[in-house]
C-alpha cells in the first residue's frame, strides 16, 4: 500500500507525488516530482539527467529472480533456497567481508553490521574508494564545515577543487551553490566561483576564475595558498604549473570573501597525496578562518554513502573498514580496508549489498573473487551480480522502499516509497533480517 | 613523452555525465559500454600518434591493457588523458593503497598506442575476473 505524503493530482491509477528525495548522488535533492501510472513511473520533474535516468529506468536490466551459480551456468532459485544457500556459505566461512552499503538505507546497513559482528568478519563501505582519505584527514585535524543550507544562504565565494559538479552532481550548482538564491545572497551575481582542476571541465566554463593544476600537485598548491593567506612570500615563480600571480589572485579572493565554501572531490582524494591533500585543504581553511569565515564540504557520490559512515560510527565508533575478527571492532586503514583485504586474498567470502565492486575496484584486487564464494543483493543485473554464486534481487531504496539516508553535509533525510517493487521482490532489510535470524540460530 | 608509436601520458579517471546516466539503465547495455570505453585526449597528442577521430587506442599500465575509443578534447592538457570510471579503466589501476585504503585512481602514468582491436565485451571481462 503506497501512502504518498502529498498527492497533488489523483486519478484512477494515476498519481503525482511531490517532494520526493532523489536516490542518485549525495545532493539528495528533495524537490523531485514523480508521476505514476498503473504502478509505473511515467514522468519525473525537477531531477537532473542522472536522477531522472534512475527513476525512469528502474525496470530495465532488472534482476527479477534469485539465482544460484556464476555466469551462464546460473539457474533460477526460489527465495528460500537462495537464503538457505547464503546461510550455508556464511556458516562455512572463517572471515567473510561485507561490502557496499552506499545505495541503501541506514536500516539495512545496521543489519549488515550485525551480520559482520556475529560472524567475526570484516565490513566496509564504498567511501573507502572515494572519500576515505577525507575521513582520515578529518580524524587527524577535524573538518570546518557547514550545511548546504548555510552555503546557499551565506556563501559569496564558491571554490570547486578536484570536482566537476556539472557532471557528477548537476543540481548542486542551482540548488546549493553557484546560482542558488539564499537569505543573504540573491544568486549568481552575488557570488564569485573558482574551479581548480587538472583539466578544463564543464564546471570550469561557468567559473569566474579557472586554475589548471598539474596532475599530482594539489598538495603543493594548497600549501602555497596557505602561505599567501598568512602573508608569507613565495620564493618561486610558479607552483604546480600555476604562476604565483594567479595564486595571489585566488588567495585575495578567499580572504576578501565574507563566507567562502571549498567543495572538493576525488580530484584530491584519489591523487598523489590522498589524505595529505585533504589535510592541506583543511589547514588552508583553518588559516582562512583567522581572517574571514570559510568552510569545506566533501562532494559525496552515492546518495547514502555519508549515511554508511554515520551508521558504522553509531555501532562501532569507526566510519569505515571495521574488522570484528577479534570479537570487537578494529579499524586499521590499509589493513582492514576492503581493497587491501581483497588484494591480499584474506577473506574467504565476499558479501555485497547495493554496490558493484567488480566495476569500481582495481582488477588486481577483485581477481581474488575467482577463489571464493560471492553473494550479492542488488536490484539490477550488474557485473558483480553476473559473477556472484548467489544473487538475490531487492527493491530500490528511495523508490520502492522507504529508509533513512544522510545528505553529503550529514543532514538526515527520510526517503519514501513511490511504487511497489516487482512481484516477489523484497527490500534488502527483509532479506538481511531473514539471513540474520538463520545465522543467529547457527552460531 | 613519445617513443616510436607510443606516448606516455598521465591518466585521470572520473565521473562523466554519460557514464552516470547509463549506469542506471544497465551495465550490460551498449550505452554504458560506450560511455566507459572512451578516452578523452588533447588533439595534439592524437596527431603525434596519428590517431584519427573515432580511432581505437590501447591504454597500458604495468597492471594490464585496455582498448578504448580516442576522443579529441581541447579541454584536456597535452600529456593528460581522461577515462570515465568503470570496469575497463579499473583493469589498469594499481591495487596498492599505501596504507590509506584507497587506490590511486588519478595520476597514473600509462602508455598509449594506436590499436586495431575493437571494444571488448564486458561480460567477457567479468568472466576473466571470475576465473573463466
Amino acid at each position: 500500500m503506497i501512502i504518498p505524503s502529498i498527492v497533488v493530482e489523483e486519478k484512477a491509477a494515476e498519481y503525482t507525488i511531490e517532494d520526493v528525495i532523489c536516490p542518485f548522488c549525495g545532493c539528495c535533492c528533495d524537490d523531485i516530482i514523480v508521476s505514476v501510472k498503473d504502478g509505473r513511473i511515467i514522468d519525473v520533474r525537477n531531477a537532473c539527467t542522472l536522477g531522472a535516468s534512475k527513476f525512469l529506468h528502474i525496470d530495465e536490466g532488472r534482476l527479477l529472480k534469485p539465482k544460484i551459480g556464476r555466469f551462464e551456468s546460473a539457474r533460477e532459485a526460489s527465495l528460500s533456497e537462495a537464503i538457505e544457500t547464503v546461510v550455508g556459505l556464511l556458516k562455512d566461512s572463517y572471515y567473510p567481508l561485507f561490502y557496499g552499503w552506499a545505495c541503501t538505507s541506514c536500516e539495512a546497513i545496521l543489519l549488515g553490521l550485525d551480520l559482520a559482528e556475529i560472524l567475526g568478519g570484516a565490513i566496509d563501505n564504498t567511501s573507502i574508494v572515494c572519500h576515505g582519505p577525507t575521513i582520515l584527514a578529518g580524524q587527524d585535524l577535524g573538518l570546518i564545515t557547514a550545511t548546504l543550507g548555510q552555503v546557499k544562504n551565506r556563501a559569496d565565494l564558491i571554490v570547486f577543487w578536484g570536482c566537476n559538479p556539472l557532471e557528477a552532481h548537476p543540481r548542486h550548482i542551482a540548488r546549493y551553490s553557484v546560482s542558488s538564491k539564499g537569505r543573504f545572497i540573491s544568486g549568481r551575481r552575488d557570488r564569485k566561483v573558482v574551479v581548480v582542476d587538472v583539466r578544463r571541465t564543464n564546471t570550469a566554463r561557468i567559473a569566474d576564475l579557472f586554475i589548471e593544476v598539474k596532475p599530482g600537485y594539489d598538495y603543493e598548491v594548497l600549501s602555497a595558498l596557505k602561505m599567501l593567506v598568512r602573508d608569507l612570500d613565495l620564493e618561486v615563480d610558479e607552483v604546480g604549473g600555476i604562476p604565483v600571480s594567479k595564486l595571489e589572485e585566488l588567495a585575495d579572493m578567499m580572504v576578501e570573501a565574507r563566507f567562502g565554501a571549498l567543495f572538493f572531490g576525488t580530484g584530491l582524494t584519489m591523487s598523489r597525496g590522498r589524505d595529505k591533500n585533504i589535510e592541506a585543504a583543511i589547514e588552508l581553511v583553518r588559516c582562512l578562518n583567522f581572517k574571514t569565515k570559510f568552510v569545506l564540504i566533501p562532494m559525496r557520490g552515492h546518495f547514502n554513502v555519508t549515511g554508511a559512515n554515520e551508521a558504522f560510527t553509531w555501532r562501532t565508533g569507526y566510519p569505515v573498514s571495521i574488522d570484528f575478527s577479534q570479537g570487537y571492532p578494529r579499524y586499521l586503514p590499509g589493513e582492514t580496508t576492503a581493497v587491501d583485504i581483497l588484494r591480499r586474498g584474506e577473506c574467504d567470502l565476499f558479501f555485497v549489498v547495493a554496490s558493484d565492486p567488480i566495476s569500481h575496484m582495481p582488477r588486481r584486487a577483485v581477481e581474488h573473487l575467482s577463489n571464493i564464494p560471492v553473494i550479492t543483493l542488488d536490484p539490477k543485473l550488474t557485473p558483480t551480480v553476473y559473477l556472484s554464486d548467489v544473487a538475490i534481487p531487492v527493491a530500490y531504496t528511495g523508490i520502492e522502499v522507504d529508509g533513512s539516508v544522510y545528505r553529503m553535509d550529514t543532514v538526515p533525510l527520510r526517503m519514501r516509497k513511490i511504487v511497489d517493487p516487482p512481484p516477489g521482490i523484497l527490500p534488502d532489510t527483509e532479506i538481511l533480517r531473514m539471513i540474520l535470524e538463520k545465522v543467529r540460530g547457527c552460531v | 613523452m613519445s617513443c616510436g608509436d607510443r606516448l606516455k601520458v598521465v591518466l585521470i579517471t572520473g565521473r562523466s555525465i554519460k557514464q552516470g546516466k547509463s549506469k542506471d539503465v544497465g551495465k550490460f547495455f551498449d550505452e554504458y559500454r560506450e560511455a566507459i570505453a572512451v578516452c578523452e585526449m588533447n588533439p595534439t597528442d592524437m596527431e603525434t600518434l596519428s590517431i584519427p577521430e573515432g580511432g581505437y587506442i590501447d591504454v597500458s599500465s604495468p597492471y594490464g591493457s585496455i582498448t578504448v575509443l580516442a576522443k579529441p578534447s581541447p579541454d584536456i592538457p597535452s600529456g593528460v588523458v581522461f577515462i570515465p570510471y568503470g570496469i575497463l579503466v579499473n583493469t589498469i589501476i594499481p591495487p596498492d593503497t599505501d596504507g590509506t585504503g584507497i587506490p590511486r585512481s588519478k595520476g597514473l602514468e600509462v602508455w598509449i598506442t594506436p590499436s586495431a582491436k575493437h571494444l571488448p565485451d564486458l561480460k567477457f571481462i567479468v568472466k576473466s575476473i571470475g576465473g573463466v
